[in-house]
């Protein structure tokens, strides 16, 4: 047999075993789901009335619908940057925002790290704030190099949050801001920024304990 | 006589299939609303892929927040249950990577927007595994060369792997299911990957169990 013919050959062979395996794995997957499917029939639907199950389906549905916000309530989308304020379906106005920059810092010789992302869930207000000074956390002075002061006055620096600002927890605030240029981008470490004049509109809106849902 | 007593039974047996068939999913609409009241509930959003309406949606309490429409769905396997599953792992070629901040790096510099993470450096193409062992396979519809040669390829890869994957499995006597996904364009599925976070639980509903 020449050399040509036996390669010929094996990869014929290959081939057989291939299209034997793929028609096997076709046939197992066909068949495994068909079996599954009637056993969920078989088991839940036989004991099941279809007028009950209709009922329970529209108690179910207003359940649901219970749960929704009934008010004015603040939608965030991080990836777009983009802030919605809405009553139910309609969005009764929007904004650009910047969110999260996703960075990550790590402490020079220390274990604490940040990342800076903004939290995505469900939150509400917690607190209203006009004229907010920032408070600046640990990680602003060692992003910048320099040491953590240790007088609480050194912390403080006014006018670079803007003319509002909307807690919504562990230290995350929905504020105005002095870059109007990066609004649209998401520079932030975790806190929304938004223009003053759009937050304003928002800030009048709400009130404490208002959800927000960000993603 | 005989001939009419026929087409009457045939019509009663198909009476009793379209009763089955309504019966089904209005049992599987019931699955699916006892599994997203369980997930309102909480105060996470969460993601419901539903492929009767053929969109996701991403929801809050009940509200939905977000939705991309399948342009469209393939499955592969045993269906996927109806109930919360969380999201095991997002796997992509090129995973989108954090940049770290070096300390007193930024004073002075105006650049530093650039080293940022944002929706345009997210993946269009990527694979979704959930828990149960479901995989979601997620990718954009393109127009263009590369991206119909990229489609020809995973449609190949389709029709191909799982059978064998399904062999592999059912001999360890585990389960698989796969769902090829194709979202409208790359900003919808680059927008879909950012808001998918690892751990989210996500319904999968099918009106029909198969």
């Amino acid at each position: 047999m020449s050399r040509k013919k036996l390669i010929l050959i094996i990869c014929l062979g290959i081939l057989a075993i291939f299209i034997c395996l793929e028609f096997a794995g076709y046939y197992i997957g066909a068949k495994s789901s068909s079996e599954e499917k009637s056993a969920i029939l078989e088991k839940d639907l036989a004991r099941k009335n279809i007028g009950e199950l209709k009922a329970k389906n529209r108690i179910l549905n207003k359940k649901i619908q219970s749960l929704s916000p009934k008010g004015i309530y603040i939608v965030l989308d991080t990836g777009n940057n983009i802030l919605y304020l809405k009553r139910g379906n309609e969005t009764l106005c929007q904004a650009v925002i910047s969110s999260g920059s996703g960075d990550i810092l790590q402490e020079p010789g220390g274990q604490r790290r940040w990342v800076f992302d903004t939290p995505r869930g469900e939150f509400f207000v917690e607190s209203k704030l006009r004229e907010p000074d920032w408070i600046k956390p640990d990680w602003a002075f060692i992003e910048e190099g320099q040491d953590i002061p240790k007088d609480f006055d050194e912390r403080v620096e006014p006018g670079v949050l803007g003319d509002y600002a909307l807690g919504f927890g562990d230290g995350y605030f929905i504020h105005g801001t002095l870059y109007t240029r990066l609004l649209g981008r998401n520079v932030t470490h975790g806190c929304i920024r938004v223009a003053d004049r759009d937050l304003e509109a928002v800030f009048k809106s709400v009130s404490i304990g208002t959800k927000i849902f960000i993603y | 006589m005989k001939l009419s007593s026929f087409f009457i039974l045939i019509g009663l047996a198909m009476i009793e299939q379209g009763f089955c068939e309504e019966k089904t999913q209005i049992f599987m609409e019931n699955q699916f609303l006892e599994a997203e009241l369980g997930l309102a509930k909480t105060p996470s959003i969460y993601i419901i892929f539903n492929f009767k309406d053929k969109t996701i949606y991403l929801k809050g309490k009940g509200k939905v927040l977000k939705a991309w429409e399948m342009k469209r769905a393939r499955f592969w396997g045993n269906p996927p249950p109806v109930k919360s599953l969380s999201l095991v792992k997002k796997s992509t070629l090129f995973p989108p990577k954090r940049k770290n901040i070096i300390p007193g790096n930024s004073e002075g510099k105006d650049n530093f927007e650039l080293e940022i993470l944002e929706l345009k450096d997210m993946p269009s193409n990527y694979t979704l595994s959930m828990e149960g062992g479901i995989v979601i396979y997620i990718r954009p519809k393109g127009k263009g060369f590369i991206p119909f040669l990229s489609n020809l390829g995973h449609t190949l890869k389709w029709y191909l792997f799982p059978p064998l994957k399904t062999l592999w499995l059912h001999a360890k006597k585990k389960s698989y299911s796969s769902i090829d996904i194709q979202l409208s364009d790359k900003n919808e599925a680059k927008a879909f990957y950012w808001a998918f976070l690892d751990g989210l639980k996500a319904i999968i509903y099918h009106p029909s169990p198969g």
